[in-house]
Formats: C-alpha cells, structure tokens, sequence
C-alpha cells in the first residue's frame, strides 16, 4: 500500500529538525521511524539486504569472456541433484533454477509466465529447475505431469478445474489454453517450510524434489510473512488459510528443533516418497558450518544456502538488513564444513545450491568455481518480467504487476524475457566456460579467479591478479613496519 | 545489492532479455568501471558492515510472537536501590523542547508504563509528580537536587569525584555518569566511587581528537572494555553501560547491545515530540503523545524479533560473538570477527607476524609486537 502523505510528511518535518540542529538527516531511518509513529507496527521490507560489501564485484574470472565468436555450445551445462539417498535424480541442462517465489507473493500472471515460460525452453532443449517457495503449488504446477492425473476421481478432477477456472478468470486469463497449462516438462522442487502451507498430499508426492526450508537469507530465525493484503481469496484458499488475514510462518518447524529431529524428519519424508524423491534442506547464510554440517549427516541429498542479500517477498526491514552473512563470505566455511566431512567419508554425490545476489552468467560462475554445484536466481527473474526494484514487494505498488498492484503483467511478454534470460545466460556461461578451455561449467575452479582486494582475498582464499595473497600482502605491510620501528637490529 | 547500483544490475539484465544473446559485459565489470571511476567508497557508517548470525538448526530461534522474549534490565549495583525498565531505554538527547512537547512526552512515558513498557528519561528539568516511569535528573548544581529516581551528572574532572562523594550523602538511587572521551583513564576510580553506571553519548565523543576518524563501535568497544576491567577478578554488581548519541535505530541498539551497551540513551521520542510542535498543524498532545507511544512499541517488537532470531529468549544475551562484519575497518574498531573467517583483522594479522617472525628469524619482544600489529592494523583503519 502506497505510504500516506502524513508519514511522508512527518518523515521530512523530522528531517528539518535534525537539519537544524546540525545534523545530517538519514532520509530513510526516518521513513522507518515516520511509519512506526503512525501505526506502532514494525515496518516491513522486500527483496534482497542493501549490502554494502558483497565482494562479487571484486572478484574477477582471468581471461574468460562471456561473449565470443567461437562456438562453445557443447560446453556441458548439466546440473544433478539426488542420488545420495534417493532413487531417482534432477538433471537439468543449466546450473540455475528458479527460486522459491511462491503464489501468492507473486501475482498470478507472473506465476503463468515462469510456468510457461520453462515449458517452452524445455521444448527447446533446455530443462531448468523451479523451486514454489513455502506458499505452496499451484494445480498445474502438482499435476502438470499426465501420469499425476491417472489416479484422480473425476470429482477431485473438476474440483481442481474449477479452482483453476477461479484463479484464470480472476486474473482475466481465461484464454489460456488448460492442456497447455496443465504440461509442466520442467522439474519442480517443492518446499516444506514451517507455514506448511499445503492442503493437497499430491504437493509432495508429485513433486520433482522436497526442499525442507529451515531459513532463508531475508529473514533468518524469523520465519516467514505474507502481508494481509497479498492474503485474497484464491491466495488463502489455494493455502488452506483465511483470507485477509497475514499468513506466519513460524520462525522454526514445530518438530525440527535441531539435528536429530532433521534426521527424523528427513527419514519421514524418504518413507513418504519411498525413497525416490531427492531432498534438499534450505538454511540462510550464518552459523554455516555448524548448519552444513547437520544436513550433511541428515540423509539429505543436497543442502541450498541463502546468502544475505537472498530476495524476498516480506521481512521485517531491520531482520533483512541485519541478519546473516554475505554469499561469497558463507562459501569458505560451507567448503571448509564439505572437505571436513568427505575427509572422513566416501563421497557420494552430496550437492550443494546457493543463492543470494547471484543474478547474472559471471556470478553463477563464480559461485560455481568457489565451490557451488548451481544457483538459485529469484530477483533476476523478476527483472526479466519488468520488476524496477522498487522493493515494495510487500505492498500493493508494484509498477510491474509482478508482486502486487492493479498493474496488469504481460503475460506473453514476460515469459519472453524469461526465455531470453535463461538462454542467453546459459550461452554466456558456455562462453565462460569454454573460453578458459573447460568441457564443463563444473570445471571452472577458485585458481580461475582473482580479487582485486585485501578484504576479499581474506574472505574469500583467492589470490590477486599478480598472483600474491592476502598473506603476502600482510607480510609486505609487517615488513614496512618493522622498517618503520627500525628493528632490523633485532634479527638473529 | 548496494542502493546505487540498482540501474546498473537491472540494465544489465534487462540486455539480456530483450535479446536473447550475450552481453558485452558482465554486470560487475560495470560496477567495477563505476568503482573505478568514482573512488572507492568510504566506509563512514560502519553499522550497515555489521550483521548478527541468525538461529536455524545448530541453534534453535525463538519465536517472537508465541514466546517471551525479556527485555526487562536493572539500573543499579545495590539490591535495594535498583531501578528497572522493561525496555532498556533511556529517551535522552539534547533536542530543546517546549513545555507542550515535555506534556506530550509524559503522557507517553505514563502510557508505557500502564502497557508494561516502561522507558526511563534523562532531563534537566524537575521530575513530574505525577510520573509512573523512571527519572534521571541532569544534575549540573548539587543544590538543585530535586525528587529524582536517578542522577546523571557530566564528568568534568576530578570535582566530579567531590560531587559523587557528597551527593551519596543525601541519595541513594544509581548515579550514572556521562563520561567524555577520556574516559579510560577514569572509570575505574569513578566504579570505585559506587556509581551505578556511565553513559557513552557517542557522537559527542567521536568528534574529539581522541576519536577522531573513529565510529561510535569502537566508543562503545572502549568503553564496555574499561567497565570488564574494572571487574576483573571481583564479582560483577552491575555496573551499566548506556550508550548514547548514534544509536537511534532497532539495527543499531541491537548491535550496540551485542557489543556491550546494557541500555540505550535514545532520542529519536525526542524528535517526534518535537516534531509534533513543528507542524504547521495545530499542535495536539494526545497525537503526539500517540505518535511517541507508536514509535516506542514498534521499536519494542523490533528489540525482541531480533534476539529471537539470533536464539535468545534475553535481550541481553546477545554478545560479541554473535555478530560480524564486512569490514577491516569496523573489524579492528569494534574487534569484530570477520564474516566467513570468524577471527578479527588483529588476528589475522597476528598470526601471519607470528610465522613471518619465526621464517624470518627475526626476534621481537611483546612490546615490539604490539607496535607492528598497531601499525599494520592502523593502515587498513
């Protein structure tokens, strides 16, 4: 909802008084406090922290170029999750998925756009994982398969067409042809998040892959939020909640309060899907070795890590901006926790996902060469639909249409954008790839990589473009100050 | 991402999108040409560097909503005396404000205490009578003592320790004293004295030549390093660090708290107190009262949402450990791990000289360690 013009006021009535009295007025801190004033709420915040320090930009890949005239179209972009304990595995042709951004948070037609999206590109050869978010899924994402279908009443079958029919007309898309909508050729991760918000068992049975969503980097410890504004009619019922009231999830899973209860609920979801169904389990970016050491021994089959900047639809302003740690600062530990297992362990196919501030090919590949097997992109989704980053996904301004507003999203042209995204990112990460002589996206390793500084270096292992590190770096600053106290004298 | 660099990323995106082929540049080639071109950016606010590691499975969160998470704290070292706020604020600044904003103010500070949300204040004025909440009388003339709860005075110099002497004569609620920036040097006599606590305004502090240059975290990391010492091999009775001045938002109390501050002087109640008055608008002291009030709570559910994300169910649990930063600078300044390697600059760098010195031969005694990690540390700050 758009801010009154009373906070907005207020907000530079404040800002007059601290001018005055000689101070620098931080515009937004008094935005925060104008809208606590008003309604003795805390305020709300959407999409990724505004970090100011998220070291990508300071790492260079060394001679790869993301746009070459040779042809590096062979370079395997493949990706596999499962296989550790499940029977049957992901196999997607790009080292990306869609992240979790659940019905509901986003509108409808954005929904229909990724969906169609996907469908079209894996017409075209390239398959690309979707991960629903906690919110559940919707009727074509759980059935979008034929042999979902085969066991259904007629009754459960029409109930979930009318359902359908409610959702399209509602969105003014009832020209969408419903054979089209209910074929999804894309592998679907679903997520078991604290809300549980799902009515329908077929959500987990039908699913590609189940993500236990113990935290994410927007909100870590804090558990999740949809606005009672995005709570409409069709959002609850597709939920199973009621309408226009906020949608909690709880800060933690009522059964999971620590590593064996992971173990249980781990094995409990194995039963369920006879063991077929690879299983991920989502934490934020934080205490990450500790974490990452847990789901290692929990019978999962691959871990996601959600780095600070980590997008999402509604946190609380100072949780999203103050919790957590950055992406590229989370991958030491996390390979510090993998090596530290595996020096004890046969390795066995345990992959590992990462998200956060990760939206374009050289990003993807960084994490990727810093010790990811693929990433999850939300915000850069978003883009592709026309998102301003306005970040007021939490409200009902979005001028795209995407997140919520009467704005209308088109629905063809972003499913456009999004084939766009996917296809052209994939070509730059073969030229990545393929330009520093690699057969694999999997290939491309930390020695690729460089920094262009000493804090990076620190945090991140990798060396300078010369070759020195943050070692000799300081030994370097050690040497100049032991000149400057003069303590030559002291050597033996 | 960084606020400024919005244009950048979605420009590079929106390039792919519409054309379906790869970029000439990647989006951080552009942002480091921008970087380039701009300088690098002067890390001046070191509070947006520092984050607090969050609760997920190696440590269970809390859940704000279903369960209590205490704020209550205590001002005072003797059992009997102790005065205690259930949310540990103090409203203090140094905004003037008139007669109808102090009446807007009190009756905010009464409706807090009814809602068991009890703030303190710090004011040179006479305390109300009719008050419910704490008072901490600025006491600038000893004579002028009126019915206060608690004292403030201004350290200034060793007549400060006189005045402590004789007011303990004739009050028996917590002192606290408003230290300036060389406080190190003094605290331990004026702990000695049996005041209750000291107060930290750190935006006057940072702007001394002691200071200088320096942020309000290594204010705040001096100063609660000063009290610990104090305590050193005695048992601790309490003594309080309030800390003042740049510390006026739920982010920035949270990580002041986590680096040491036992209670907030906060005066952003002061601004929409005296904002209130500055409206065009008639002025109303039950909307302002309201406004204040608002504020508060709001700032109360942010002060519990975040220790429950970090898993405690105590406010002041919360301690160096449970944050890092992203910066060398805020690192050496507040002794603050770094994100991802969880030691500080100063380690680091001690354990490379350490090595360096062994492979080197090179002897050096404590003394001439020190003034290399200064040195070296002092570079990056």
């Amino acid at each position: 909802m758009p801010l009154p013009k009373d906070i907005m006021n207020f907000r530079w009535d404040m800002a007059n008084v601290v001018k005055n009295e000689g101070h620098v007025a931080d515009l937004k801190s008094l935005l925060l406090d104008a809208q606590k004033a008003s309604d003795g709420l805390v305020p709300y915040a959407s999409l990724g922290a505004h970090s100011q320090n998220d070291y990508f930009s300071n790492i260079m890949i060394n001679n790869a170029k993301i746009n070459s005239m040779q042809d590096y179209s062979d370079v395997d972009a493949s990706l596999i999750i499962g296989g550790r304990y499940s029977k049957k595995i992901i196999k997607t042709d790009v080292p990306f998925s869609v992240a979790g951004m659940s019905y509901g948070s986003v509108k409808l037609p954005a929904k229909i756009s990724m969906h169609l999206a996907l469908n079209k590109l894996a017409k075209n050869g390239i398959k690309i994982l979707m991960n629903t978010g906690e919110g559940g899924a919707l009727p074509w994402e759980v059935y979008g398969a034929k042999e979902s279908r085969e066991h259904l009443s007629k009754t459960h079958w029409d109930s979930i067409l009318e359902f359908t029919d409610k959702l399209l007309r509602a969105n003014h898309l009832e020209g969408i042809d419903i054979d089209e909508l209910f074929t999804r050729e894309y592998p679907l991760i679903v997520q078991y998040a604290s809300g549980r918000f799902w009515k329908d068992p077929a959500y987990l049975l039908n699913a590609d892959g189940i993500e236990i969503k113990i935290g994410q980097g927007a909100k870590i410890g804090h558990g999740g939020i949809l606005p009672g504004s995005k709570v409409t009619e069709l959002v609850a019922e597709n939920r199973g909640i009621l309408a226009h009231k906020p949608a909690h999830s709880p800060s933690r899973h009522l059964d999971i309060l620590g590593p064996e209860d992971l173990v249980a609920k781990v094995l409990e979801l194995r039963e369920l899907t006879k063991w077929e169904t690879p299983i991920i389990v989502k934490v934020g970016a934080s205490r990450i070795y500790d974490d990452l050491e847990i789901i290692l021994k929990s019978y999962a089959d691959c871990a996601t890590v959600d780095g600070l900047v980590g997008g999402t639809g509604a946190a609380p302003y100072e949780v999203r901006e103050d919790i957590g740690i950055n992406t590229i600062a989370s991958l030491r530990p996390i390979r510090d926790a993998i090596n530290d297992y595996y020096e004890t362990h046969d390795k066995d196919g345990f992959k590992l996902l990462v998200n956060g501030g990760i939206w374009d090919s050289e990003r993807i590949a960084k994490t990727i060469a810093l010790g990811a097997d693929g990433v999850g992109i939300g915000t850069g989704f978003l883009l592709a639909m026309g998102c301003t980053l306005i970040q007021e996904c939490h409200t009902d301004i979005c001028p795209a249409g995407i997140t919520g507003s009467y704005e209308k999203l088109d629905v063809e042209k972003s499913a456009e954008g999004i084939f766009n995204y996917i296809k052209a990112t994939k070509i730059e990460l073969q030229n990545i790839a393929g330009s520093l002589g690699r057969e694999k996206i999997e290939d491309i390793e930390m020695t690729d990589l460089s920094v262009n500084d000493l804090l990076t270096s620190i945090i991140s292992e990798l060396p300078f473009s010369d070759g020195t590190n943050h070692v000799s770096k300081i030994q370097t600053k050690i040497d100049h100050a032991i000149n400057a106290l003069n303590l030559q004298g002291g050597k033996i | 991402m960084r606020l400024n660099e919005k244009a950048v990323i979605r420009k590079s995106i929106l390039d792919l999108c519409n054309t379906g082929l790869p970029r000439q540049e990647s989006t951080d080639d552009v942002i480091r040409k921008i970087r380039e071109k701009n300088g690098s950016q002067k890390e001046e606010n070191l509070w947006e560097y520092i984050v607090a590691l969050g609760a997920q499975l190696s440590r269970p969160p809390f859940d704000p909503y279903r369960e209590k998470i205490k704020l209550t704290t205590k001002i005072g070292r003797k059992g009997d005396q102790k005065i205690s706020l259930k949310i540990p604020i103090l409203i203090y600044g140094e905004f003037d404000l008139s007669q109808s904003s102090k009446d807007a103010l009190n009756l905010t500070l009464n409706d807090l205490d009814d809602d068991r949300s009890t703030v303190g204040l710090i004011s040179k004025d006479e305390p109300c009578d009719e008050r419910k909440y704490p008072h901490f009388q600025i006491l600038d003339d000893i004579n002028k003592l009126a019915d206060p709860d608690g004292i403030v005075l201004k350290y200034t110099g060793a007549k400060t320790e006189e005045k402590i002497e004789k007011i303990r004569k004739e009050f028996d609620g917590p002192i606290l004293v408003e230290v300036d920036e060389d406080f190190s040097q003094y605290v331990e006599s004026l702990l000695e004295l049996g005041i209750d606590g000291i107060l930290v305004n750190t935006e006057n502090i940072t702007k001394s030549k002691r200071y200088n240059g320096k942020h309000a975290i290594a204010v705040i990391h001096d100063a609660r390093l000063a009290i610990n010492e104090f305590y050193r091999g005695k048992e601790n009775d309490g003594a309080c660090l309030v800390v003042a001045g740049d510390v006026n938002n739920a982010g920035k109390m949270i990580k002041a708290a986590g680096l040491g501050a036992d209670i907030i002087g906060y005066d952003t109640s002061l601004l929409i107190a005296k904002v209130g008055h500055h409206s065009e608008n008639f002025f109303d002291e039950e909307i302002t009262a309201q406004k204040i009030f608002n504020h508060m709570i709001a700032t109360k559910s942010e002060l519990t949402g975040i220790p429950a994300a970090l898993g405690y169910s105590d406010f002041h649990n919360m301690s160096p450990g449970d944050f890092r930063t992203s910066s060398i600078k805020a690192s050496v300044q507040g002794d603050i791990p770094l994100e991802g390697v969880d030691k500080t600059y100063r380690n680091i760098v001690e354990e490379i000289l350490d090595e360096y010195v062994n492979t080197k031969n090179i002897s050096v005694n404590q003394q001439e360690r020190q003034k290399i990690i200064n040195l070296v540390i002092e570079e990056e700050n």
